[in-house]
């Protein structure tokens, strides 16, 4: 029995958080998807793992023979 | 560490200390000192006191808060030096097992991903769960905010990463392959949120793009299952932890 009071309980919370969200304002999905793209387009330029960036920059570059002082 | 496994760590903002926990259902703040002499597990402190073990833990835009999710299903704020309970966010109905900070200076908000299936978006003042998202299949290991704060990707065992649209309030992209298998451990994004790595329990590293929804690559040198991926901060690079026992730099 406690365990039927428990998951209407449980129930009338899911329905309270529900109505909560129901009134949230949503955007179009095209504005949105069209703001993702664009921030990604605008910031490529500094995602070094996007647009590699000159071998001379790269910390992580191969590591090219260097001079041994014998 | 007192207990035997630690589940999750994380640096203050400020580099000057780190907290730490898992199951002993506690986080512990240690402040870091270059000092070999001094004695750091005196200068513990305990701040948060879940009643199962702690999920992952993230400092807030301050050294003086931090969020901790835990098994208990909850997800609570602290105060760090007062170890006080300052709001606790109640809704997943399992094990919450990841959680994420809105990278704006003014963010207020987190979501968590739990074993429940769900996701939910926080608003940390109110302690409301704000929006919730279901569409995996299976429990969410990894949450991470797109960089712009908009959007989210999950990670998940039902071997899916997903990007959820903040605004738009739904989910917007699937990240799959019938060749994969294994569940998502851990997620990120490169800085400019083009590309999503995930880290897979099939030892391999899985690039996508995240417009085309295509993968770009995959990466494998992992002898067991990535457990955990992070993009640096410079986006340079990317760090992989195993089970394996190593963590590597990928460029």
């Amino acid at each position: 029995m406690s365990n039927n009071m428990a998951k209407i309980a449980d129930a009338r919370k899911t329905v309270e958080q529900l109505k909560l969200e129901v009134n949230i304002e949503r955007m179009m999905i095209s504005k949105a998807a069209a703001e993702l793209m664009s921030y990604c387009e605008s910031h490529a330029k500094e995602d070094p793992l996007v647009t590699p960036v000159a071998s001379s920059e790269n910390p992580f570059r191969e590591k090219k023979l260097f001079c041994v002082i014998l | 560490m007192p207990c035997t496994w630690v589940m999750a760590c994380a640096y203050a903002p400020s580099g000057c200390a780190v907290a730490c926990g898992g199951l002993d259902n506690k986080c512990s703040v240690y402040p870091l000192s270059l000092d070999k002499n001094e004695n750091l597990a005196a200068k513990k402190k305990s701040v948060a006191m879940h009643t199962n073990y702690l999920s992952a833990c993230s400092f807030t835009n301050s050294d003086m808060q931090i969020l901790t999710s835990s098994g208990d299903g909850t997800c609570a704020l602290w105060d760090v030096e007062s170890g006080q309970l300052l709001q606790s966010f109640h809704g997943h109905a399992a094990d919450v097992l990841c959680l994420d900070l809105a990278p704006s200076e003014t963010g207020n908000t987190f979501v968590s991903g739990g074993c429940d299936k769900k996701v939910n978006v926080w608003d940390m003042r109110s302690g409301q769960c704000i929006q919730s998202f279901e569409t995996h299949e299976s429990d969410i290991n990894s949450v991470r905010y797109y960089p712009s704060g908009d959007a989210f990707a999950s990670g998940s065992d039902d071997a899916t990463c997903r990007l959820y649209d903040l605004r738009a309030d739904r989910e917007v992209a699937i990240y799959s392959k019938e060749s994969i298998i294994f569940g998502v451990s851990s997620v990120d994004f490169s800085l400019s949120g083009r590309l999503l790595f995930g880290g897979y329990n099939d030892y391999t590293i899985n690039v996508w793009d995240v417009l085309k929804g295509t993968r770009v690559s995959i990466l494998f040198g992992h002898e067991n299952r990535v457990s955990t991926l992070r993009v640096s901060p410079d986006g340079t690079a990317f760090c992989t932890g195993s089970w394996d026992h190593t963590l590597r730099i990928w460029a």
